[in-house]
């Protein structure tokens, strides 16, 4: 049986973005230079554990890059794209945009 | 060939303009977060406020006037403090990119040149060097009304602060209302009315959203930022 191009082409789409919370902490990034956990928490609606748990995804993927540095005595996180997932996330729109041209 | 070639350049740069008006429409919803506190809202409906009282009370009177005009400044000096000591600091940090850090940099030159502008005029009115019955002529209301209305709907294009739009159509039909109305009327308090009005609506929106942002976004001690 052969299987329809197309379809091969959205199933093989990169999983690691294609999951909704993942997808809006990087497009979240994508049009900000950096940001820091609070306002990613904030921005997305995130709780906190489930945005550490994709972060920690992401930047083990080296979509993202995490620098954790202190505020006085608090710890403060700073998260920004890498050239990595500026590049999967076009790959994903452009993947994505040309399978949903046949609805 | 070279039809083909203008159609082809045409179509691409038409899927790419509006790739990248979505990016923009993005990075524009994400940047209006900074509006959320209403604390914007606070420091533009109180300059409304403060601005109508004074030219309810300083019509004539130079030292009314500048003290009603000099109580902005504490007033946005406090809603500063509150920005950055409490409502900064629940929103989180955000560095945007180049184009918002332009976009920022056009809007005070915008903003200072307004405001340099109006103040000159302000000095030499007061000092009777122009006449301020002139003000009267059709073409000099027209010309305040597209200043106005131009410079806020500028600053409301380039900051993403939306009410900009309301606050300069308030201010551009506020002054013509004032003067056209004042023979048949005998009053201008019904152009004031308007900035007034917009002001206050402004004000309690500022109070509202200031409050639902601290119900929202609560300080929490163990919040990692």
């Amino acid at each position: 049986m052969k299987t329809n191009p197309d379809f091969k082409t959205i199933i093989a789409v990169n999983k690691l973005i294609h999951e909704p919370a993942r997808m809006a902490i990087i497009s979240l990034l994508s049009v900000v230079e950096e940001a820091d956990f609070l306002f990613i928490m904030n921005s997305t609606s995130l709780t906190q554990g489930n945005l550490s748990s994709h972060l920690g995804k992401l930047e083990e993927a080296g979509y993202v890059e995490i620098e954790k540095t202190f505020k006085g005595k608090r710890p403060h996180t700073v998260i920004r794209l890498t050239d990595s997932g500026q590049g999967e996330l076009e790959t994903y729109i452009k993947t994505i945009k040309e399978f949903l041209r046949y609805f | 060939m070279f039809v083909v070639q203008t159609i082809f350049y045409y179509i691409f740069n038409y899927t790419a303009m509006k790739n990248n008006n979505n990016v923009e429409k993005l990075e524009k919803h994400t940047y209006r977060m900074i509006y959320r506190d209403g604390i914007f809202d606070l420091a533009m409906g109180s300059m409304l406020i403060i601005y109508s009282i004074n030219m309810y009370l300083g019509i004539n009177e130079i030292e009314t006037s500048l003290f009603m005009r000099l109580l902005i400044v504490p007033v946005v000096l406090v809603l500063a403090l509150v920005k950055i000591f409490i409502t900064q600091k629940r929103i989180g940090y955000v560095k945007f990119r180049r184009s918002r850090s332009r976009k920022k940099l056009i809007s005070f030159i915008i903003a200072t040149a307004a405001l340099v502008f109006t103040t000159v005029i302000y000095i030499l009115a007061a000092g009777g060097k122009i006449d301020s019955s002139a003000r009267n002529e059709s073409i000099s209301l027209l010309i305040e009304f597209i200043f106005l209305v131009g410079v806020f709907f500028l600053l409301a294009y380039f900051t993403d602060y939306l009410n900009f739009y309301i606050i300069g159509l308030a201010m551009g039909f506020g002054v013509p209302v004032s003067i056209y109305l004042e023979p048949y009327l005998g009053t201008r308090y019904y152009g004031l009315a308007l900035q007034f009005i917009v002001g206050s609506a402004l004000f309690i929106a500022g109070i509202i959203l200031f409050i639902t942002f601290m119900k929202k976004f609560p300080k929490s001690p163990d919040h990692e930022n």
